[in-house]
C-alpha cells in the first residue's frame, strides 16, 4: 500500500464518520427512533446508527429470505415493507442499490417512517460514492 | 366434540368480502404452514393458494425477531410494492391477509385489517380449540 492508498483510505474513514454523524442527527431529531442500518442488496452492512441490537444481523437475514417469495406475489417490485411486534416496529424501505432499515416505537407514525427514504436519499447518494469510490 | 363448533365456510366467505372495496381487492385466511381456509377476492385458480404460501413464509422469517431480547411476536406485517400492497396479523392460531391497490391508504389497510380479525377472532379461537 503506498501513500495515495492510505490517503485515500483515511479520507474514505473521515466521509463514513460523516454518514454516521448525520444518521445519528435523523435518530435525534425524529421521536421514536432507535436505529437506523444500512446495508447492501446483499445484506452487508454499510452504514449504522442508534442504538445496537444483537437482532440486527437477524432481521438482515430474515429480510434477505423473504427477497424471494415477496418477489412472486405478483406486486411488482417492493418499496417498503413494515414489521409489527410488541415493543417495536420495523421498517425496510428499498433504495437500490441499498436497503434502509429503521427500528422504531411501536407507536411511531409510519408515513413518518416512510418519509425517511426520501429524507435519506442525499445520505444514500453520498454513500454510494464513497463506496463506488473504494479500491 | 366435533359436532359443537362447525365453521360454516360460506358464512365466513362472506364475512371475508366485507372488507373489499375499491382499494382493498381480496382476504383470505390459512394456517400457519400456509394452507388455505377460506378467500375473497382472489379470482379463480391458483393465485390465493401461492400467496398464502409465500405470505406464511415471510410471517415464518420475521416471527420472534423482534428487537428487545430478539423473541418478540410478530404481531403484524405491511409490504408496500410498485403495483399493490399487502396487509397480514394474526387471528385466533390462523393468519389473516388482505390485499390492495397501491393507491389504498396504508392506515385504512391496516383499520380494516384489525376490525377484521376482532370480529373473527373469537369464533376462530372457538374452532381451533375443538379440531
Amino acid at each position: 500500500m503506498n501513500l495515495f492508498h492510505y490517503s485515500f483510505l483515511i479520507n474514505s474513514y473521515s466521509k463514513m464518520v460523516e454518514v454516521g454523524r448525520s444518521l445519528q442527527e435523523i435518530i435525534t431529531s425524529t421521536p421514536g427512533i432507535s436505529s437506523i442500518f444500512i446495508t447492501d442488496r446483499d445484506g452487508v452492512p454499510i452504514a449504522s446508527s442508534g442504538t445496537e441490537t444483537r437482532s440486527r444481523q437477524a432481521l438482515v437475514q430474515s429480510y434477505q429470505m423473504t427477497m424471494e417469495p415477496a418477489s412472486k406475489l405478483d406486486m411488482g417490485p417492493q418499496k417498503y415493507a413494515f414489521f409489527y411486534y410488541d415493543q417495536r416496529q420495523v421498517a425496510v424501505i428499498t433504495v437500490h442499490p441499498m436497503v434502509i432499515f429503521i427500528v422504531a416505537s411501536p407507536d411511531t407514525n409510519s408515513g413518518v417512517l416512510m418519509s425517511m427514504g426520501e429524507r435519506m436519499e442525499p445520505l444514500l447518494q453520498q454513500l454510494e460514492k464513497i463506496i463506488g469510490d473504494l479500491p | 366434540s366435533i359436532g359443537t363448533v362447525m365453521l360454516r365456510h360460506r358464512t365466513l366467505i362472506e364475512v371475508l368480502g366485507q372488507v373489499n372495496s375499491a382499494e382493498v381487492t381480496g382476504a383470505m385466511l390459512f394456517n400457519r404452514e400456509g394452507v388455505l381456509l377460506a378467500y375473497n377476492g382472489y379470482g379463480e385458480g391458483n393465485a390465493a393458494n401461492v400467496s398464502a404460501a409465500l405470505i406464511s413464509s415471510i410471517w415464518e422469517a420475521f416471527d420472534k425477531k423482534g428487537v428487545a431480547g430478539g423473541r418478540e411476536d410478530l404481531k403484524e406485517v405491511v409490504i408496500m410494492c410498485e403495483d399493490g400492497v399487502l396487509g397480514a396479523t394474526k387471528v385466533a392460531n390462523m393468519l389473516l391477509a388482505l390485499k390492495a391497490t397501491s393507491a389504498v391508504q396504508p392506515g385504512i389497510l391496516r383499520a380494516k385489517m384489525h376490525k377484521l380479525s376482532e370480529f373473527l377472532d373469537e369464533p376462530l379461537t372457538q374452532i381451533s380449540k375443538n379440531i
